[in-house]
């Protein structure tokens, strides 16, 4: 079963690249390619794609149309996932993207559009309805959340701050444990220590707990009052 | 009495004159005083003459000759207010003084025998009545000022309408309007009469004739006494001997009715016929003794003011000293600024001059002949015209220091606008490369290093070719990095994008120290004033990473707090000698950057005590 694909983005040699690089993948199939978000809008309603790949900022205000979207889409084709591919390595713009929900919605660095593997298993990972963040987004989090004094990061294993990293990335425990290689088992009594050593609550859905986990590290402290 | 709420006058001692174009209404000066007071000194005797022998020739008199004198001698005294009115420029429509002679002169056709003039004295009357109105509520001031004023008026000529209407209409026989009554039973007859009515109903009307003017008189009187509270001082002298003559005058009315509606015999009300005219010479008496009183106020406000001025060499507050000189405490004094043609307050920020319909005069005070201060106050001072004139001559010295105090501060908030708008601009400038980078150079490597994966993905079968594309492809990405980098210092997007707090994170993340960011702040404020935090804590970071030594760390606070945004970066390092110090550590560049927003920042340091860079901006101007 082949993915249709809408790309958008208002450079056009990137959304030629895109295409390009997308037609060596037979289970990939790009229907729509469009420069700003009304047109996009419009596609999504005429060719029907189960993955939108956005870049952030478009025409008509070169702001926020791709987080925009994907909030939009939230509320009409709940079943269409989102892939913002962007220039910023910010956290604040994966939550502002997470904000009208987490599920079937990835956040990942232009630059990560070379390598087909990645951007391929992003697209179908927000088919199925998961999630991915870029990892150049989650690992300077995790060490500038670690270098803090008294930081909540120091209770925990340098394991276990692996297995957070990757919780925040948006993999499944079978992916966690494919990727550090470890037994599913020991990936879980990981992930039941983190939760509670850092005192999060703990969701079984994996997109949920991104969102969760991302708050965690992107939250800044708050002052103490005057 | 004059148009318009705005005047200028010229008067003896200080050259003071009207700047039209800002002004309501320009008044057309062909005539000149002089040839007005020339036109009603004529028209007046003219018509007092007139009034005279008509009046003396009433066979309903009892001493025609002598009531003849008496309504002469009361036209005569009108004129006279008038023509001083005129003159000294307190009055200027000229057509009014002249309607108001005319319209009572008029009303002495009422005394006559034949009947289409006395029904024409009696419409005079009834206009009289609304005339009179009319004009001692608009006194000095000559415009109503306020919409009591004008509810007056218009009830009084309704009232006036309908009655007179209703009396033309039915009576048989015309009643002398006077309260003397004098012609009883054979009163002329009433020649423009279209329905019945028997002698009652006339008797109503000709009782309702006077009740409303009694009515109109106490109203009048009722509006000009409550109008002084908050008036100025001066205005207690124009109005009381007004206020007292009017409630004489419908006094007299008033019993007059009183005594007709309950049957008093002809003789009374022949007595109270001569207390009503007698009182009426009392009104112009009122208007004169107004005039008087508002001249003694100005000497006595003048001699205040030159007596303060020359107490008093400290620091005079122009607009306090003026106020309580004149008694007005709603005086203001604006100042000319000449590099920017326009007024200032003594704050130094832009004033427009009064509008004509704004209730406010105001009085430009000049020296050698060009603009020094514009005095705006309550028309009420102009009662006396060149008052205010004189008192802004007589205050030239305290007006121009105040002037120079007042272009002082209008030019230092000019040049912090210009300050500001310098930095705004320069941020724009950065916020467009930051843009243009973004769409252009940083979208060019991303399509750049695709097509390097592409070509090392089709060289499969090259190794060498393979290896090179992929070195290639890694100085691509880094590249690409460099310049998110260089982008991001430029100008961060995401400081546009998502405020303070996520930027400063941002900062704090690709820092090489640890920096510890905590932050309080409700919502985004405007554009400058998060660039100017934002680059103030970004050089203060900046600073600790190049000064403070290895193993310091850095804590950045940001709160917004009662209108302000407070920051402070904190670093617990070598410090450093904060009046020793070479311009290396940027600080000039964290005032200019402060300063242009209107906010303070401060630096505070010690060899081995850290350094705290501490600051505030206004959220708003």
């Amino acid at each position: 079963m082949t993915v249709a694909i809408a790309l958008a983005d208002d450079s056009l040699i990137v959304r030629e690249g895109i295409a390009r690089m997308l037609a060596a993948e037979p289970a990939m199939r790009v229907v729509a390619s469009c420069g700003d978000l009304p047109s996009l809008l419009a596609a999504v309603d005429s060719e029907r794609p189960d993955v939108v790949v956005t870049d952030i900022r478009m025409p008509p205000t070169g702001t926020d149309e791709g987080i925009r979207v994907a909030a939009l889409l939230r509320a009409t084709h709940p079943a269409i996932g989102v892939v913002v591919l962007s220039n910023y390595a910010e956290p604040s713009y994966a939550l502002a993207l997470l904000e009208s929900g987490s599920e079937g919605r990835a956040y990942l660095l232009k630059e990560r559009v070379h390598d087909r593997a990645q951007l391929v298993a992003a697209i179908e990972a927000v088919a199925a309805g998961g999630s991915v963040l870029d990892s150049k987004i989650v690992e300077p989090l995790v060490a500038t959340k670690l270098r803090v004094e008294r930081s909540p990061l120091a209770a925990l294993t340098g394991r276990e701050r692996e297995v957070l990293a990757e919780i925040a990335k948006g993999k499944s425990n079978a992916a966690i444990a494919d990727t550090l290689v470890l037994t599913k088992r020991a990936v879980e009594k990981h992930i039941n220590s983190i939760f509670l050593k850092l005192d999060l609550s703990y969701s079984e859905d994996v997109s949920k707990r991104v969102k969760a986990t991302l708050l965690f590290l992107a939250e800044a402290d708050a002052a103490p009052s005057a | 009495m004059r148009p318009g709420g705005t005047q200028v006058q010229a008067s003896p001692g200080s050259e003071v004159a009207l700047r039209s174009a800002a002004f309501a209404r320009p008044r057309p000066r062909a005539a000149g005083p002089r040839l007005a007071v020339v036109q009603t000194a004529l028209a007046g005797t003219g018509l007092a003459a007139a009034a005279g022998v008509i009046v003396a020739h009433s066979p309903y008199l009892r001493h025609p000759a002598l009531e003849g004198l008496v309504y002469a001698a009361l036209i005569g005294a009108m004129t006279a207010v008038g023509c001083v009115a005129l003159y000294r420029g307190i009055e200027r429509r000229l057509w009014l003084v002249l309607l108001t002679l005319a319209l009572y002169s008029a009303t002495t056709l009422d005394t006559l025998a034949a009947p289409r003039p006395d029904a024409l004295g009696q419409i005079a009357w009834g206009a009289v009545l609304v005339v009179a109105v009319y004009v001692l509520l608009s006194f000095p001031e000559g415009r109503l000022p306020d919409r009591v004023a004008r509810r007056v008026v218009a009830a009084t000529a309704l009232g006036a309408v309908l009655v007179w209407s209703a009396l033309l209409a039915t009576a048989e026989r015309l009643p002398e309007f006077m309260p003397a009554a004098r012609c009883h039973d054979e009163c002329p007859r009433n020649p423009v009469r279209i329905l019945g009515g028997g002698a009652t109903l006339s008797d109503a009307l000709a009782v309702a004739s006077w009740s409303l003017t009694a009515g109109a008189l106490i109203a009048v009187a009722v509006t000009l006494t409550f109008r002084l509270r908050g008036a100025p001082s001066i205005s207690r002298r124009t109005t009381i001997p007004i206020v007292v003559s009017v409630m004489a005058v419908a006094g007299t009315f008033a019993a007059a009715a009183v005594a007709r509606a309950s049957g008093a015999a002809p003789a009374t009300l022949e007595r109270l016929g001569w207390f009503s005219t007698a009182t009426a010479l009392t009104i112009p008496s009122a208007f004169l003794a107004g005039m008087l009183g508002a001249r003694v106020f100005a000497g006595g406000a003048l001699e205040r003011l030159v007596a303060r001025l020359s107490a008093d060499t400290g620091d005079l507050d122009a607009r306090r000293v003026l106020a309580d000189a004149l008694g007005d405490p709603s005086l203001t004094v604006a100042f000319w600024r000449p590099q920017r043609s326009e007024y200032v307050d003594a704050r130094g920020r832009p004033v427009q001059p009064p509008a004509g319909t704004a209730g406010r005069s105001a009085t430009i005070v000049r020296q050698d002949g060009d603009p020094l201060a514009m005095i705006v106050h309550d028309p009420a001072l102009d009662a006396e015209p060149g008052l205010v004139g004189a008192a802004g001559g007589a205050a030239l010295m305290m007006l121009e220091n105040a002037r120079l105090e007042a272009d002082l501060r209008a030019s230092v908030a000019d040049l912090r606008a210009s300050r500001a708008r310098l930095a705004s601009a320069a941020d724009a400038g950065r916020r467009e490369i930051e843009r243009n980078l973004h769409d252009g150079a940083q979208q060019r490597l991303v399509a750049l290093r695709m097509r390097l994966a592409d070509a090392e993905a089709h060289a499969s079968s090259d190794d060498e070719l393979r290896r090179s594309l992929g070195e290639l492809g890694a100085d691509a990405e880094e590249t690409i990095d460099e310049l998110r980098s260089l982008a991001h210092g430029v100008y961060p997007a995401v400081l546009v994008d998502h405020g303070l707090a996520s930027a400063l994170t941002s900062v704090a993340g690709r820092s090489q120290q640890p920096v510890r960011v905590e932050t309080a702040l409700a919502g985004r404020f405007a554009p400058d004033i998060e660039a100017a935090v934002y680059f103030c804590c970004l050089e203060a970071i900046q600073n600790a990473a190049k000064h403070a030594g290895a193993g310091a760390t850095v804590t950045v606070r940001v709160q917004a707090h009662a209108g302000r945004v407070a920051f402070e970066i904190r670093d617990d390092g070598v410090g450093f000698d904060v009046d020793n110090v070479d311009d290396g550590h940027g600080l000039m560049n964290l005032q200019d950057r402060v300063a242009a927003v209107a906010g303070d920042v401060r630096v505070v340091s010690g060899c081995g005590t850290g350094t705290t860079v501490s600051g505030n901006v206004p959220t708003s101007i």
